[in-house]
């Protein structure tokens, strides 16, 4: 080869170089589109300590030479055996894991987010709060990387929205969305009216009861022998005919709000052991939400998923199902959290306490029967609150000091 | 012509090779098989059949191009052929081309062949809906695998077999991390030297990545946009980076003293 042709080739090397560049340029912005999942890769591969995870070397050559969904549905059998020894903190990153290599596992993407959601305890079994807008972030995660699917719909705004966070607005939206999915189910159009009750949207409620008996007509008039729209006819049926009844019991209570004489107070024990107690003339089982949160402290929605919580904010909450009980017109409630000084620091020095009587966090036919829809049979010469539009509800607000708890 | 006549053993060299074979007969195999693999999913068979299928396509390809290429110069260099062929009126870059082509043309038939089974298969599972898409995969695999083949018949002309299965399988490691090395050098949380290293990765070196395009063709909802347009231009890139490493091979091998 002679000088000539030898310069000829290294200046076509030259040139070609930056040509391929410019051809990535071109190339970058639609990559993405190629890509399993919607966000940018690499960004997300954290464990709950915010450290990196990396995958196993198998697994991890299995990957990059195309095995992604198959490694998914492996791991994805891994984390069975994890849950059933209750390691939910090994669970969830590699649940991060599965829904990066294969962002289209929606079950994956639900279990979870109940993990992080519920399993992530104190000693006493009270949920983690301070992850709950992780939970959020990566169901709407899933649920961008799976549009027209119902079931993360479905447990953002009924697991998440509704049964944790009591978002009722945020619950009844995510709820709408999955009901009009392709192949939705006949239980999220029953959940979606008994969200409307408590929410207090009445009218609202009872057009949708009407229209799950509609969908279960014209499903039976297709098909008679539906057992499906037969059993879902039957159960929105007595449910529209208990709302009536309510609706008309529940009037009067408006006329004749009582009095149920709430008071609550705080008591410390000992270092990080504290009592709450109080009063309230409500039904037995009427439960009273509680909930303790470092003054200046918020749960922000995130744009993303992150594991990147706050570890220095103490939050604790109690509320629905799991709030005090109140047993003949009293409520006391414990806590020792000497076991748990990651979940709650108290690292602050001034804290909030709100100790609230809700009728969004009672579902009980006897104490939704003294409450009311939206605490229109409340009444409290001390304690009533309005602040939420179209709400009564109790609550007394104690504030305290980093001295009070430790 | 020469260039052609060197292509054309070097195919029937290949086909000799039983081991060549074996790699294909059992991974059309695997292929049958993977339809007891589905239990790993829940609601979607085909979607692990698809992936299993598309994986193992292209982790064959990568094996034969590997093999076909660190051995492609050493062998006849060990056995002093090249000396007898070098003797004969047959330049330097036609003997390396032939070569690269031969070798090329034996990946394109083994790629012809496990694309067969594995659309048949796919088809069978999909009652009998023929997925003829699921050939736009191996096509890009195919590409995919002419860079890695230039990447080793470049590193052939002056390293040994050993060494130079090293450096091919640590260029497509960085190479099909592409798209990660893009979104590392673009993290806002990185440092300055860490941007620095990811973006010189994702530049210096074969976009490996890019060819990688199993989510649409295994998720068949996936909506992509100007499809046909990222097809021609990776294919033209991936040309551009054939023409590039197999000039510098050239260039580095007419230099080499025999």
């Amino acid at each position: 080869m002679n000088n000539k042709t030898r310069v000829l080739l290294i200046i076509i090397v030259v040139i070609l170089l930056p040509m391929t560049a410019i051809l990535q340029k071109n190339i970058d912005p639609q990559r993405a589109q190629f890509l399993p999942g919607k966000k940018g890769v690499g960004a997300l591969m954290t464990n709950v300590d915010n450290n990196p995870v990396v995958l196993p070397g198998q697994f991890m050559i299995g990957a990059l030479v195309g095995f992604r969904e198959v490694i998914a549905g492996i791991l994805w059998v891994k984390c069975d055996e994890f849950f059933h020894n209750g390691q939910y903190e090994t669970v969830v990153p590699l649940v991060r894991m599965i829904t990066w290599l294969d962002p289209h596992q929606i079950d994956v993407y639900c279990t979870g987010a109940w993990h992080i959601g519920y399993n992530f305890t104190d000693s006493g079994q009270r949920a983690d709060y301070r992850y709950m807008p992780a939970a959020i972030a990566l169901l709407k995660e899933g649920i961008q990387n799976n549009q027209g699917i119902y079931d993360p719909e479905q447990d953002l705004g009924f697991n998440l929205y509704q049964l944790k966070m009591y978002d009722l607005p945020q619950c009844i939206y995510w709820l709408r969305k999955a009901e009009a999915e392709k192949d939705s189910q006949y239980s999220i159009s029953r959940l979606i009216a008994h969200a409307l009750e408590k929410n207090g949207q009445l009218d609202e409620c009872e057009r949708q009861w009407r229209k799950c008996l509609k969908m279960a007509d014209e499903q039976l008039a297709r098909n008679p022998a539906d057992a499906g729209a037969r059993l879902h006819k039957e159960v929105s049926q007595r449910n529209y005919d208990e709302f009536l009844v309510r609706r008309t019991l529940y009037a009067d209570l408006a006329r004749q709000p009582a009095d149920v004489h709430f008071d609550a107070q705080f008591k410390k024990l000992s270092s990080r052991v504290f009592q709450i107690t109080g009063t309230a003339n409500v039904p037995d089982s009427t439960r009273v939400r509680i909930e303790i949160l470092q003054n200046g402290f918020k749960l922000k929605e995130l744009k993303g998923f992150t594991w990147a919580i706050d570890q220095d904010a103490t939050y604790l909450m109690e509320n629905g199902m799991h709030g005090a009980m109140v047993q003949k017109g009293k409520f006391s409630r414990k806590y020792d959290l000497t076991l748990d000084t990651k979940q709650y620091p108290f690292k602050a020095e001034n804290y909030t306490l709100k100790i609230t009587l809700d009728p969004v966090d009672n579902t009980g036919v006897e104490a939704r029967n003294k409450l009311g829809f939206t605490g229109e049979g409340l009444a409290d010469q001390m304690y009533l609150d309005t602040s939420v539009k179209g709400f009564r509800r109790l609550q007394k607000v104690i504030h305290l000091k980093r001295s009070d708890f430790i | 012509m020469t260039t052609f006549v060197i292509a054309r053993n070097t195919f029937g060299e290949a086909l000799r090779k039983r081991i060549l074979w074996i790699f294909v007969i059992m991974t059309i195999a695997l292929i049958a098989l993977t339809v007891s693999f589905s239990q790993f999913t829940f609601r979607e068979q085909l979607i692990v059949i698809r992936s299993l299928g598309l994986g193992l396509i292209a982790m064959v390809g990568l094996l034969i191009v590997l093999m076909l290429g660190i051995n492609l110069m050493s062998v006849e260099i060990e056995r002093r052929t090249i000396y007898t062929i070098l003797s004969k009126p047959v330049r330097r870059h036609e003997f390396l081309l032939g070569k690269f082509f031969g070798a090329m043309l034996t990946l394109i038939v083994n790629l012809s062949l496990m694309s067969l089974v594995f659309v048949a298969m796919v088809t069978w599972k999909n009652n009998w809906h023929l997925e003829l898409n699921l050939l736009k995969g191996t096509m890009m695999i195919f590409f995919e695998l002419l860079i890695v083949g230039s990447v080793a018949m470049l590193f052939s002309v002056f390293t040994t077999p050993v060494v130079n299965f090293f450096l091919t399988s640590a260029v497509f490691i960085v190479g099909s991390l592409s798209d990660y090395t893009q979104s590392m050098a673009s993290a806002e949380n990185q440092s300055i030297g860490a941007k620095i290293c990811y973006t010189v990765l994702h530049w210096a070196t074969p976009q490996l990545g890019n060819y990688n395009i199993q989510n649409p063709l295994i998720h068949p909802n996936a909506v992509i946009t100007s499809e046909l347009r990222y097809y021609v231009i990776n294919i033209i890139q991936a040309l551009m980076w054939t023409a590039i490493l197999l000039i510098i091979s050239v260039l580095v091998f007419e230099k080499r003293d025999m």
